[in-house]
């Protein structure tokens, strides 16, 4: 009976209420343990190799159990466990120890008598030693407590006053002693083993449920092996499966991406089929335009499509929204062109869609353009086709109601009511009137079209100030254009009228219309534009009339006979020239501005010299054609008459003042000529003649410096000598009392006074000059002098005033 | 005396044009607003005497301002303005032609009278001589157009009317009566006056206009005996004026 070695089955059950204690480990004494030992002593006890076996099956089992189980089990189940296997280590030892008696009762019970005597008997000396010594070893080498030690002896010793025994029996050595030694160890085992079953009683509903644990264990252990059996059944499977997931999974990620890839292409490269509808058969709005956009985009970004190795799908994807671009091109065109065209149902909504239109093709010039030109080419048309309207007037009126035009009637109307008006008549009476209408006319026109254009073309809502500018510019081009259809039916009609004027008065008022039109138009008008430049063209127009009239007049004046025959011996100015100016410098005197017809610098001049030289000119060629008028005192005093006819006429206008001056100067030159053939009648009669040529040869008189000396050389000519000079006194003593008035007769016809005036003063005042200074001659190399001095001739000749001051002035001068 | 003008626009006589063609269709109108044609505009001539204030008038009105210095007018002035109307739906475009008063331009006005819708007659409250020669003007405007115009009477400088007033308001009643024009007015441009209700009053007075009260009137009370409103509008713009 091993398991009574431990001292915790030793106890006298005080230990019942504990936790059962762990067995001690054994002494480190150099003695092994009573289990191993048990064995080797008793050779028939193999219990405890059994129990060491089953021990350590337990144990392996356990072990097994636990490494199953680890994680259910606690420190509490530990010691249970502990407990559960020494319980166990005890039942099967109190099992295997009943079988054995039972089975071999008798046997065993010889032979422990048997051999318990041949043990007594051999080694009873060393049994008793080594047992002693075992015993107290075991006593003294036990970790037991002293209070524990002192409570077995005491238990002990509480044994001794139950029982008979004395104590003295029992540490006697001989045999009475090891009987009562014996005795008392087998009481104290038969209580001990008392105790022991009370105790395992304790513990047996414990191991009937431990049992019935084993078996649920087992059967738990049986479903975990099942278990773990379908597990890596399973997990085989499922790795099967998870392989096939993970291909599936790669395989549907591939396949997202695809789908994604081609949502992504569809949405960027392609129109769903209400887009299409939208820009094939919608209504153009916003959205149409948003649509195309799209489109649009689509057709930029194929140019990724393009860079790709296999460029079809580009190709492809272009050549699509290439036909939806250009159907929506195609519609977004015809509706301009048809808004365009209808002007009269031109609405809001309609307008704000054409804007929309316009801002989408602005980027597309030609096609731009091409409504641009459409619109333009029927507007042109149809204010072409109002334009003869009002100037044919009723004549056409019967035709324009026929079918054809009718709806240019009502496109025309829209921008003015002039349909409402009578129309422009041209009246053969008032061609001023005419074109004032039509001016006017015209100038309702280009405001109603700037402003209908405007309206059109004028974006309500621009996106920036470029577009502003931009539309601008296009506005304005649209109107040059449209009018530009103006300016030839203009220009013709009123060139028409222009040609066929004569009447100065009446170009000129034409011509100041035109200019004022033309001023007009500059407010509304570009400066470039052709309209405009076809009204200054009728103002430069008129202006060529103007001159081409007066030329054409002076060219009549040429070549008229009447003109030719006009000049006669009164040698007054003809008529033409006075006529002439009667039209002319009226009208040019009416001009405010700086030059005639506010022209260049040339061109007045040019036009100056026209009116001015040209007649002068002519009447020279006349007077030169004339046979009439041989005489050159004639000659100049007729030229003279004109040219102070000219002179007086012309000096009042301002803007002639110039060709005045210019006129007056060649007035100045004649009047000189004449005062020469004025002084050549006086030498001439009074033959002095070849003297004055004589004396101007050696030295003129007419220069400052003068002394007798110098006109030595007279001297030697045949015809100086004094005979001559007496007979020349005698002549000028006849002629010079009647000469005034034979000069006075001979310029009676010019008709200047001023300018007779001059010509005798200047031609007396140098005979006398001559005389006197011939007189000193004479005096000096013939001794000879005249009967009248200087003085009393310039008296007869009634200059003698002017000679007095003449002479003052000479003698106050210098070189005299 | 406007029952002529009714007379001639209900007659047709322009049926080419827009405004008839949109007025004929004005019982479709009404449930399409968008369709009025935006086209459409009115032409205004002013007419007067040199300084009567035509310029200054024309300028209150469109730019709302005034300027003390004189500058006469050279040839024919241009200038347009959308007018909106009592509802703000009606929109009028006034096209309106500044013509110069002095002697030498006015060879010019008649053909600008010729196909004018509404001619504005202007004179100087305070100076007569501008008043009497409103005859000329009106001669003028009667023989480029006969009754088919509206004629309308504007005594400008109406700030100086207590000190300088030549032009009493019984003469130009008796001219506006006498000549049938649509109604007289007095207006100061300098202290902006009446200018706005000249206006007002021009459309107002406009065919177009008139037809659409008519429409108006009639859809509202179908009552055919107030189709004529030009005659009930002409006494109380007089009494307006005078006032």
């Amino acid at each position: 009976m091993d398991f009574i070695d431990f001292d915790s089955f030793g106890g006298n059950g005080a230990s019942k209420d504990q936790n059962l204690p762990q067995p001690q480990p054994a002494l480190s004494l150099p003695i092994t343990s009573n289990i191993e030992n048990l064995g080797k002593r008793i050779s028939s006890f193999s219990l405890t190799r059994n129990l060491l076996k089953f021990d350590d099956s337990s144990n392996g089992e356990n072990s097994h159990d636990n490494g199953n189980l680890m994680n259910e089990t606690t420190v509490i189940n530990k010691e249970n466990e502990i407990a559960e296997k020494y319980a166990k280590l005890s039942m099967n030892l109190l099992k295997k120890d009943e079988n054995t008696s039972h089975n071999n009762g008798i046997t065993y019970n010889s032979d422990d008598e048997r051999s318990a005597g041949v043990h007594n008997i051999k080694n009873s000396e060393n049994q008793t030693r080594t047992t002693l010594s075992t015993r107290l070893s075991r006593v003294l080498n036990d970790s037991l407590s002293d209070s524990l030690i002192r409570e077995i002896f005491t238990n002990l010793e509480d044994k001794f006053n139950d029982n008979d025994l004395a104590f003295e029996e029992l540490i006697e050595p001989g045999f009475q002693g090891s009987v009562a030694r014996k005795k008392l160890r087998g009481k104290i085992e038969n209580e001990l083993i008392k105790n022991q079953s009370l105790v395992l009683k304790e513990y047996q509903p414990i191991i009937r449920q431990l049992r019935i644990i084993e078996d649920r264990l087992n059967k738990v252990n049986t479903l975990n092996k099942i278990t773990n059996e379908k597990i890596n059944k399973n997990y085989k499977f499922s790795n099967e499966f998870n392989h096939q997931v993970n291909e599936l999974n790669e395989s549907k990620k591939l396949l997202s991406l695809k789908k994604n890839l081609l949502i992504a292409f569809k949405d960027q490269f392609t129109l769903n089929e209400y887009e299409e509808y939208v820009l094939t058969t919608g209504e153009i709005n916003d959205e149409f335009f948003q649509t195309l956009r799209k489109a649009e985009s689509i057709n930029e970004k194929c140019s990724i499509l393009l860079s790709i190795d296999n460029p079809q799908l580009g190709l492809k994807v272009m050549s699509k929204s290439n036909q939806i671009i250009n159907k929506s091109l195609e519609r977004i065109i015809s509706f301009s062109n048809r808004t365009l065209n209808n002007l009269y149902s031109l609405s809001r909504s309609r307008l704000s869609t054409l804007h929309k239109c316009l801002r989408y093709l602005k980027n597309k010039l030609n096609y731009f353009s091409s409504i641009v030109n459409t619109f333009t080419e029927q507007r042109s048309k149809v204010l072409i086709d109002e334009f003869l309207n009002q100037v044919q007037g009723n004549l056409d009126n019967g035709s324009s109601i026929s079918a054809p035009s009718g709806k240019s009637q009502r496109s025309s109307s829209i921008s003015s009511d002039h349909s409402n008006s009578r129309p422009i008549f041209i009246s053969a009476h008032d061609p001023i009137r005419f074109i004032g209408d039509l001016m006017a006319y015209v100038h309702s026109i280009v405001v109603n079209e700037s402003e209908t254009i405007s309206s059109i073309f004028t974006l309500e809502v621009p996106e920036s100030d470029e577009e502003v500018k931009e539309f601008k510019n296009i506005v304005d081009d649209i109107i040059d254009k449209i009018l530009k259809a103006l300016s030839r039916p203009i220009k013709t009609r009123i060139d028409q009228i222009i040609a066929s004027q004569t009447r100065l008065s009446l170009l000129y008022s034409i011509y100041n219309l035109v200019e004022l039109y033309a001023l007009m138009f500059t407010k509304q008008l570009p400066n470039n534009s052709e309209l405009l430049l076809t009204v200054k063209q009728l103002v430069y127009s008129s202006q060529d009339r103007f001159k081409t009239i007066i030329s054409n007049r002076l060219a009549t004046i040429k070549s008229s006979n009447s003109a030719k025959l006009d000049l006669n011996l009164d040698l007054q100015p003809p008529e033409w020239i006075v006529e002439f100016y009667s039209d002319i410098l009226p009208i040019i005197d009416q001009m405010t501005t700086d030059t005639i017809f506010n022209l260049s610098k040339s061109d007045h001049q040019e036009f100056s010299t026209l009116i001015v030289n040209k007649p002068i000119e002519i009447f020279y060629e006349h007077i030169k054609e004339n046979n009439l008028i041989e005489d050159k005192r004639d000659n100049i005093i007729i030229k003279l008459n004109f040219l102070d006819l000219t002179l007086s006429k012309i000096m009042p206008i301002t803007l002639l003042n110039d060709k005045a001056i210019e006129v007056n100067e060649i007035i100045n030159e004649l009047v000189i000529e004449l005062t020469q053939v004025q002084l050549d009648v006086l030498l001439n009669n009074c033959n002095l003649y070849d003297y004055y040529n004589i004396v101007q040869m050696i030295c003129p008189i007419t220069d400052d410096f003068f002394d007798v000396s110098i006109y030595e050389p007279i001297k030697e000519n045949k015809l100086y000598n004094k005979e001559d000079i007496v007979k020349l006194n005698d002549i000028i003593q006849e002629f010079i009392p009647n000469a005034l008035i034979d000069v006075q007769q001979s310029l009676m016809k010019l008709n200047s006074p001023m300018i007779v005036t001059d010509v005798i003063t200047n031609s007396s005042l140098t005979f006398v000059k001559f005389y006197e200074k011939f007189n000193l001659i004479n005096l000096e190399y013939l001794q000879q002098t005249f009967t009248w001095n200087s003085l009393e001739l310039a008296t007869l000749l009634g200059v003698e005033e002017e000679f007095f001051q003449q002479d003052r002035l000479d003698s106050l001068s210098p070189s005299v | 005396m406007s029952q002529p003008q009714v007379d001639s626009i209900s007659n047709g006589k322009s049926s080419q044009s827009i405004s008839n063609s949109s007025s004929n269709n004005n019982t479709n109108n009404n449930s399409n607003n968008d369709k009025i044609n935006i086209l459409r505009k009115y032409k205004i001539v002013f007419l007067g005497d040199q300084s009567v204030g035509k310029t200054s008038l024309i300028t209150r009105f469109m730019y709302d301002t005034f300027d003390e210095t004189y500058a006469a007018t050279i040839g024919i002035d241009f200038l347009s303005k959308t007018m909106y109307l009592d509802d703000n739906k009606t929109t009028i475009r006034l096209q309106l032609w500044d013509t110069a008063g002095q002697e030498r331009f006015r060879s010019l006005i008649p053909s600008y009278i010729r196909d004018s819708h509404v001619a504005v007659i202007c004179y100087d409250i305070t100076n007569k001589k501008s008043f009497n020669n409103l005859d000329k003007w009106i001669k003028d405007v009667k023989l480029e157009r006969g009754d088919d115009v509206i004629i309308v009477l504007v005594g400008n400088k109406s700030d100086l009317s207590n000190d300088k007033r030549q032009v009493t308001i019984e003469d130009v009643e008796k001219l506006h009566r006498s000549i049938g024009s649509k109604f007289y007015i007095e207006t100061s441009t300098k202290a902006n006056h009446n200018v706005k209700l000249l206006f007002k009053k021009i459309a107002q007075s406009l065919p177009e206009f008139e037809h659409q009260q008519n429409q108006q009137s009639q859809d509202a009370s179908n009552n055919p005996e107030t189709i004529d409103i030009s005659i009930d509008n002409n006494p109380p713009v007089a009494n307006t004026s005078c006032c």
